[in-house]
């Protein structure tokens, strides 16, 4: 898929960051501090950097496929951040700022003293590990697997050693400024994928009209995903911990010279969180509009890219992934290394006595380098392990919020905590929050209760308890020699002494976009701007109905079986799941998907279906009955050849149809309604797949006509059923004499000139007993025509048979 | 949609064509600048249309009683507030996201013809609905009955006023530039032409929100999933069939309203479009894009008026840029004029702005000759041509 301009792109990219982390790296005075940069480092610096540190390659990725999947509603995660932006930069930031620390331990120190200091020490590197490092690293080194085909330790490798370098020699400042470079890279690579794709889409209009209402939506309370007072109660308590406690984003205020510098840098950070909604999720929606056949919602991204982006723009989004990836990764290498050597090594090694900058210096950078080997193994690790543990280890991230966040919140405000109820309470919540973590992601629930809630409720009740924990142990201790108080937060803004009035006015301003941004996205799923979307010429809508050309291709191996590659030269129809649906739409695509090759090799005419369906009738159920005819199951023309999971063909080979209601096909080789069965066949009776005479069966003739191009051989077909039971493939061919006769005693064939033959083709689905539709059919997708009218001539759709090969393709 | 509001604005910035071009350059992306630009051949044909209608000169007539000039210009029952109209061009929404919406709005704002292209990117009716029925119809000869037919029909009911038949492109024209620039309609997403785009990044964004340009009114009689470069023969072969006077006569039956024959420069031709009953021809070499040695329309026009301006409207275009070139025109026995790249230039340089600025300045341009002159009114324009009859 990529193109030797692609790999310039990325090689340029490459080497230009690498160029401006060192150039950063060797800018800087000797024995500067590897951790703060020196505290020189500016807003739009520190802004770019908080924003390009959330943003991972594993989010990038997710967030664009849940947006395929379903819609705006994952971009509550982004529009909700700045809230707690607002509170890292005005309530948490005067403190940082005011105590003049570098770590996020030592401020805990301060309060509580050295129990608690150590304690979490080690919490704040496990949680860079787990968070930051080897998470990251994995995901990202994944899909570099996907984008470039190269073994995964090498891609792990290769990019540990580009974040690696600059983060060694120039510590934070070079982690900053790269990072504001990666952002802007981020922003203009992501913002062309969006514009390319509306483009190909065909502008605005079109996304408003072909976007489902629903998918517009930002407050979903009846989301099945995530219910909303999961969402209310549960986000807050991480977002707490992530956006204002968490070390690895906070370390970019610590740098900050002063307290305006960090505020103006946090406000960016949050003003420029409106942006991934518009680029990074949006167009995964607008890909959903392209091309809603991708069956797996993660491989979105990759597939939007190489459908859509020309050559060169493919290493650009590379590019992009990669700049994802180094700038959360440096961040984490930069942290950890700030942890280690201030909270770790100069303490516990040293026993606090002073240490020079310079081996200060040396040992974070050591460390650093540890750091990334570290997250060398633990990335290569996790690949070689089952993927289970892989997302088992993700999941515990949501559970390792609510200690931290109760130490913050109840700790730093309240000065009734002692340093005995903050230290056990810390320690118990940690190891509540483990331990329900690993069992309510493993979902065990030891039959106390039916089912574990969402997590982000889980993770709220927990923080409830760990509050509590906090609470009633302070209440029963007494303050310790070793604790004292910090300042309140009128002292510390006092003592800043800086004019908050502009930065307030700013956070209100954003507050007002913020909530025009959610009201807008309500009126879009309200359905009303579907009126006010740019009107569609009246004739581009009429000519709905689907046309298909075929063309000639290699005979294929009759088996059953459907290989792309024996396809490849087909006509492919994608995207059954979004097909008219004469029963319930379809909305989960393991549920029913797959996709039709159609070709002819002069002798047959070839369809060739694979079909994803998970519940697959009389295989993975009984063979109940519907309740509209106890003889459904039987091969006669009482029987109903299309009770089951199975395929429907139907050609109007003449090509007429006239304009009134209800006519139907004639049941000959003019034209006709064929089915294909997985459990049941004219030829291999109750027991096999195959071949049934179809509709309409209440004429004589056309039932005799079909049991002798059955019996025959003019129409062929085999069935197979996917060893995994996900659903099942086959292939159908059928003779053009007898039946495709276009005139009276005239056959098709291929010295024709290009034919055009009415065509519709049908999917059915039956999942359980007494569903809510005719029949207890769960689906019934229908390649053209309207629900209840989609076997009337006039609907079928159109298929232009060619002779001969596919001009591109030349055997 | 607000009504027609006079709306006298100008951009100071841009007072001659020239001006918008060169702005223009620099925000449409090269494959489409081209597009529009661009002549047959070796680009010869540009040139002698612009020396041709530079070459006419004009003559004051200083101290007589002077009442005031009027532009207005009456034809086919319509009375117009200057004496050009908006030329078709092909694929507009290529050079600028929405430009025959822009253009078609602009032009009824002002109370001028606008001409829409068969081959443009917005869809017919959706343009006649923006003219409310003031715009003019531009016409191949499908080879299709069927299509002919039916987009006969369409134009009909849609409520177009007039209908101009193309008649000069009876061959796909051999355009060196596009040919290098691999264009298609809609454009291959090639790093070439993306990066084009993005170093048009006004173009790019609007663009991307209107969608990509595509054959509006042509679309539902093009095989759906055709590959681009497949398209443009069957354009080639469908829809711009050859047309000759047989071809000319069915559709004379069909269209009630006035009929104009555009892209006519031998008298032999103007003779038979007055055979078949056409009401109007328009004095063109396709903007100097079909025939690389075709002569300028304007010497032709002097004689095709002084023999036919009773029988027939005797309209021109190719070559026009100012208020000069259009006096010069109608000095030469035009009735009317047209202009095409003007007005894209204008799009591409002020963007939804660009259509009621050029207007504005053309027709003021055409003031400042009227009286300077000291001609009333546009049909006196022949009276103050420098004649070369002489010879």
């Amino acid at each position: 898929m990529l193109h030797s301009i692609d790999y310039f792109v990325i090689a340029f990219y490459v080497i230009a960051i690498m160029a401006v982390g060192l150039f950063v790296a060797s800018k800087q005075k000797k024995g500067a501090s590897l951790f703060l940069g020196d505290k020189s480092v500016g807003f739009a610096s520190i802004g770019m950097s908080i924003w390009g540190t959330n943003i991972g390659p594993s989010f990038l990725v997710a967030s664009f496929g849940a947006a395929y999947g379903s819609g705006m509603l994952v971009a509550n995660f982004e529009w909700m951040a700045w809230i707690f932006l607002l509170l890292l930069a005005m309530v948490f930031s005067p403190y940082y700022l005011g105590l003049n620390v570098p770590t996020i331990p030592q401020i805990i120190k301060r309060r509580f003293g050295d129990t608690m200091y150590r304690l979490l020490t080690i919490y704040s590197l496990c949680t860079i590990v787990v968070v930051w490092l080897g998470g990251g690293l994995y995901v990202g080194g994944l899909l570099f697997t996907q984008f470039m085909g190269w073994d995964l330790t090498l891609s792990i490798l290769f990019l540990l050693v580009i974040a690696t370098s600059f983060t060694v020699v120039g510590g934070l400042a070079a982690v900053i400024v790269t990072d504001a470079f990666q952002t802007i890279l981020m922003i203009v690579g992501m913002a062309a994928l969006t514009l390319i794709g509306l483009y190909e889409l065909g502008g605005v209009g079109v996304l408003i009209e072909k976007t489902p209402a629903s998918y517009w939506t930002l407050i979903d309370p009846d989301s099945p995903d995530v219910p909303w007072y999961s969402f209310l109660l549960g986000f807050p308590v991480m977002a707490v911990w992530f956006w204002c406690t968490d070390q690895t984003i906070v370390q970019r205020v610590f740098a900050a010279k002063d307290l305006p510098t960090a505020q103006k840098g946090v406000f960016l950070a949050a003003a420029l969180k409106i942006l991934p909604p518009f680029i990074f999720i949006l167009p995964g929606i607008i890909f959903f509009c392209l091309n809603p056949s991708v069956a797996n919602s993660d491989q979105a991204f990759i597939a939007m890219v190489s459908e859509y982006m020309p050559i060169g723009f493919r290493g650009l989004m590379i590019a992009v992934l990669i700049a994802a990836l180094i700038s959360t990764l440096d961040s984490g290498l930069n942290s950890f290394s700030t942890i280690f050597t201030l909270d770790f090594y100069q303490p516990v090694i040293h026993k606090g006595k002073e240490v020079s900058n310079k081996e200060i210096r040396f040992v974070g950078q050591m460390v650093t380098l540890a750091a990334s080997v570290l997250a060398f193994f633990w990335a290569v690790a996790m690949g070689s392990v089952s993927a289970n543990l892989f997302e088992l280890l993700q999941s515990l991230i949501a559970f390792l919020a609510p200690p931290l966040s109760t130490l913050f919140l109840v700790g730093l405000f309240w000065r009734r905590v002692t340093a005995i109820g903050a230290t056990y309470g810390f320690a118990l919540s940690c190891v509540l929050c483990v331990t329900v973590g690993f069992f309510s992601v493993n979902e065990k629930t030891f039959g106390l209760f039916e089912a574990w809630p969402h997590f982000l409720t889980t993770t709220f009740i927990l923080f409830v308890i760990s509050v509590a924990l906090t609470v009633v142990l302070s209440l029963l201790t007494k303050p310790s020699p070793d604790e004292q108080w910090l300042p309140t937060f009128k002292q510390m803004a006092t003592q800043n002494g800086s004019n908050s009035k502009p930065i307030w006015i700013a956070w209100g301003v954003l507050a007002l976009v913020m909530v025009s941004l959610y009201g807008g996205f309500q009126y879009l799923a309200s359905g009303d701007g579907e009126s006010s979307a740019a009107p569609i010429s009246a004739q581009a809508t009429e000519t709905t109905k689907p046309q298909v050309s075929v063309y000639r291709g290699e005979s294929p191996n009759f088996d059953g079986w459907v290989n792309p590659e024996e396809y490849r030269d087909a006509t492919k129809l994608d995207g059954i799941d979004a097909w008219v649906p004469q029963f319930s739409p379809v909305h989960d695509k393991a549920d029913l998907s797959g996709h039709v090759y159609i070709k002819h090799d002069t002798e047959y005419l070839y369809f060739a279906f694979d079909i994803t369906d998970d519940v697959l009738y009389g295989i993975d159920t009984e063979r109940w009955l519907p309740d509209e005819n106890p003889r459904a199951h039987e091969l006669t023309r009482e029987g109903f050849p299309w009770f089951g999971d199975g395929v429907e063909v139907l050609i109007n080979a003449e090509n007429k149809a006239g304009e009134q209601d209800g006519e139907l096909n004639k049941g000959n080789g003019h034209s006709w309604q064929m089915v294909v069965s997985t459990h049941k066949s004219r030829l291999g009776g109750l027991q096999k797949g195959g071949l049934l005479e179809g509709e309409e069966r209440s004429l004589k003739s056309a039932w005799d006509t079909y049991q002798a191009w059955i019996l025959s051989g003019a129409m062929q077909a085999k069935v197979r059923i996917k060893p995994d039971l996900s659903g099942y493939t086959l292939e159908w061919r059928i003779k053009p004499n007898p039946t495709l006769e276009i005139a009276p005693g005239v056959f098709w064939s291929a010295e024709m000139p290009v034919t055009e033959m009415g065509l519709n083709l049908a999917v059915g689905d039956l999942d359980k007993p007494k569903q809510e539709n005719w029949g207890g059919f769960h689906h019934e997708n229908w390649w053209s025509g309207e629900r209840d009218k989609r076997t009337w001539l006039k609907h079928w759709g159109t298929m232009r048979l060619y002779g001969d090969y596919r001009s591109e393709y030349n055997p | 949609m607000a009504g027609p509001r006079v709306n006298n604005f100008i951009d100071n910035r841009y007072p001659t064509v020239n001006d918008l071009r060169a702005k223009a350059k620099k925000r449409i992306p090269k494959f489409a600048f081209d597009y529009l630009e661009g002549g047959c051949m070796d680009e010869l044909g540009l040139q002698r249309n612009r020396d041709g209608i530079e070459s006419v000169q004009l003559r004051s007539e200083l101290l007589k009683p002077y009442a005031g000039c009027d532009l207005s210009v009456e034809l086919f029952g319509h009375t117009y507030a200057s004496p050009f109209g908006i030329a078709p061009i092909g694929l507009q929404g290529l050079m600028w996201p929405k430009a025959p919406e822009i253009l078609a709005a602009a032009a009824l704002a002002k109370n001028i013809p606008y001409i829409l292209s068969t081959v443009s990117s917005s869809g017919l009716e959706r343009i006649a609905e923006i003219s409310e029925g003031n715009a003019w119809y531009q016409f191949y000869n499908p080879t299709d009955d069927a299509i002919r037919k039916d987009l006969l029909q369409r134009v009909s009911s849609a409520g177009y006023k007039v209908l101009v038949v193309t008649v000069d492109v009876q061959t796909f024209g051999y355009r060196p530039r596009d040919i290098k620039n691999g264009l298609s309609m809609p454009p291959k997403m090639t790093l070439r032409n993306i990066m084009q785009m993005l170093s048009c990044p006004n173009w790019f964004i609007e663009t991307a929100l209107a969608g990509k340009p595509e054959m509006q009114t042509l679309k539902p009689y093009m095989p759906k999933g055709m590959p681009v470069d497949q398209l443009a023969e069957f354009m080639n072969k469908t829809v711009m069939g050859r047309v000759d006077i047989d071809g000319l006569k069915p559709i004379r039956d069909a269209w009630q309203g006035p009929l104009v024959i555009k892209g006519l420069i031998n008298e032999r031709d103007v003779e038979a479009a007055i055979q078949i009953g056409a009401d109007g021809v328009i004095m063109s070499n396709h903007g100097g894009r079909q025939l690389d040695a075709g002569e300028s329309p304007v010497e032709p026009l002097q004689r095709v008026a002084k023999k036919y301006g009773d029988q027939i409207k005797i309209l021109m275009d190719s070559g026009l840029r100012s208020g000069t070139n259009i006096a010069s025109a109608l000095a030469c026995g035009a009735e009317f004029t047209f202009l095409g790249r003007p007005f894209v230039y204008g799009l591409g340089a002020l963007g939804k702005k660009g259509g009621v600025h050029t207007i504005n300045c053309l027709h003021k341009q055409m003031e400042q000759i009227m009286n300077q002159l000291g001609c009333e009114r546009v049909d006196q324009l022949p009276r103050f041509l420098v004649s070369n009859d002489a010879h």
